[in-house]
């Protein structure tokens, strides 16, 4: 069961700046994300990988080349596409309670409160907040502050989640339950996600696909399929060698080191 | 805090005492400058008074409509004109120059066209007062951050939603500290229309007790615009922690 369309990324180039100062970020970047699929980008910081999901998005056109979702060009953000920007701080609105911020969304949608705010309490519940729907954001923690930003992408129940270093701001307990809320969405409900992510980890255990970024301009260095399933577990996932050998060659390519190949690698 | 407080009543005092020193002395002349006590008299004297009520009635009226007035077109108008650039990019010369305007100067021109009226003192306190409302809100309007908008735009808020939700509550601090000018700008410019023309109020009295000599009542009257004055600035106030209450505790106690 899967819903929506895929997303197209064709020969996508991004500057910024113009003239003598023009800074190319992106440089011909192409990639496919099928429906129910969990795709995570990696790369260094600074590499475009927020300029990468912007433009995924609709909330920023690039310079050359486009994206699709299906057979739309995706110029504007689209109903079926839910973002959790890196900025979630900012991205909250301080002068709404917890539980309206996650439900706002709903409102453009003409949800009518009662149900908008039970749906956000439900959304909340799920990222491991319950009782701050009536507080302001700013009685809130960094961490849990990122958690209402998820929420609030969940609450909006789109085919496609798109979440920029969603969990960078939360502790290590939260941030597996996080990891694992994730899987089981998708699992349960079908829905594509893709994560950008720092943690090379993270980004094996989540992806079904992952996809380094690098060099400068930074373009596609590779796409890795994770042989891992869809029934993963923190435990059992994560010592197993393959994920270990995943990792191992996410790190060498980030770092720009030879690809090491062999069994060797696996307990580095 | 009760420290300041006693401070601040202090210094009340000191000025009062002050003004009773200078009085008595004979200085300046008693028509001049009564003592507190005839004007604390004359305040007795007024209270009681029908004419009294009835002249702050007339500068309240028409200060308060003009503020609305002021209110319900400088907000919007604002809004909209924060939004979208190109309103306020075309609009922008037209504002910097009526806003210039001193609006006393154009009362001749208003006497003109509309009368002696209660509604011309209200379309010239509506003059004065939109222009400060209309451009916090503006102001205001073009502080919504990147981040927000970014947000909203993400997940497709209707634009009047949006205006409603999100550029209103995020142009609110600014367009208070617009209402808190505009409020006590409308009771000065009230004021002031009666001085410079025959139309009840508070001005007209002040004007009128002291061409009779009266000038204990005058002061009482002029104490009373002052009261009006600091008691808008209270109520402003007021609302403002009302409808600011989202704000973190770090910006409740600014000024
Ligand atoms: N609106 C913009 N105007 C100018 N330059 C920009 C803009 N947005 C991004 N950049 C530049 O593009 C580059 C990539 O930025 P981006 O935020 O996409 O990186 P990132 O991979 O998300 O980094 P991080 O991991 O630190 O979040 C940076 O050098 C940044 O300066
Ligand atoms: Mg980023």
């Amino acid at each position: 069961m899967t819903r929506g369309s895929s997303l197209y990324v064709e020969d996508l180039c991004m500057a910024f700046g113009q003239g003598p100062q023009e800074h190319r970020v992106l440089d011909g970047l192409s990639l496919r994300v099928d429906p129910g699929e969990a795709v995570c980008v990696v790369g260094p910081s600074g590499a475009g990988k927020t300029t990468l999901l912007r433009c995924l998005a609709g909330l920023a056109r690039p310079t050359s080349g486009q994206v699709r979702y299906g057979e739309l060009p995706l110029i504007e953000p689209h109903d079926d596409i839910a973002v959790v920007s890196q900025d979630y701080r900012g991205s909250l609105l301080p002068w709404m309670r917890v539980w309206d911020n996650v439900a706002f969304p709903l409102q453009g949608r003409g949800v009518k409160k009662a149900v908008r705010k039970s749906r956000a309490l439900e959304c909340l519940e799920a990222v491991g907040l319950q009782d701050v729907g009536d507080k302001y954001p700013w009685q809130l923690s960094g961490g849990m502050q990122q958690r209402v930003a998820i929420a609030r992408g969940l609450a909006y129940d789109a085919p496609v989640l798109l979440m920029d270093e969603p969990f960078g701001s939360v502790d290590a307990q939260s941030r597996f339950d996080l990891e694992d809320l994730t899987l089981r969405l998708r699992r349960q409900l079908g829905i594509t996600v893709v994560v950008v992510t720092h943690d090379i980890d993270e980004a094996v255990y989540l992806g079904d696909r992952v996809i380094v970024l690098g060099g400068r301009p930074t373009a596609v260095l590779e796409t890795l399929t994770v042989p891992l399933g869809t029934d993963r577990d923190q435990l059992s996932t994560r010592a197993d060698p393959r994920f270990a050998e995943l990792r191992t060659r996410v790190l060498a390519l980030i770092r720009g080191e030879k690809l090491p190949t062999g069994p060797e690698v696996a307990h580095q | 805090m009760a420290k300041v407080r006693l401070l601040q009543l202090g210094a009340l005092v000191v000025v009062l005492v002050l003004w009773a020193a200078i009085a008595a002395m004979g200085v300046v002349s008693s028509t001049a400058l009564p003592g507190p006590r005839a004007v604390a008299g004359a305040f007795g004297g007024l209270f009681g008074s029908e004419a009294f009520w009835q002249a702050v009635g007339e500068t309240l009226r028409g200060a308060v409509t003009g503020l609305l007035c002021a209110i319900a077109v400088g907000i919007p108008l604002g809004l909209l004109t924060g939004v979208y650039t190109a309103a306020e990019e075309s609009s922008r010369l037209l504002m910097e120059i009526l806003r210039s305007f001193p609006v006393i100067a154009l009362l001749p021109v208003f006497l003109l066209v509309l009368g002696s009226t209660p509604g011309m003192k209200a379309t010239v306190v509506f003059i004065a007062c939109v222009f400060p409302v209309l451009l916090q809100a503006q102001y205001g309007a073009r502080s919504v951050c990147q981040a927000v908008h970014e947000t909203v735009r993400g997940y497709r808020i209707p634009r009047l939603l949006r205006l409603r939700r999100v550029v209103l509550p995020a142009a609110a601090p600014s367009i208070m500290t617009g209402l808190r000018l505009a409020a006590t700008t409308s009771v000065l410019v009230a004021i002031g229309v009666e001085v410079l023309t025959t139309l009840p109020g508070i001005g007209h009295m002040i004007m009128e007790s002291q061409q009779a000599g009266a000038s204990a009542r005058a002061y009482a009257y002029i104490f009373t615009a002052g009261g009006i004055g600091y008691t808008i600035t209270l109520l402003a106030q007021f609302a403002e922690h009302r409808l600011l209450r989202w704000r973190p505790p770090a910006h409740q106690d600014e000024e």
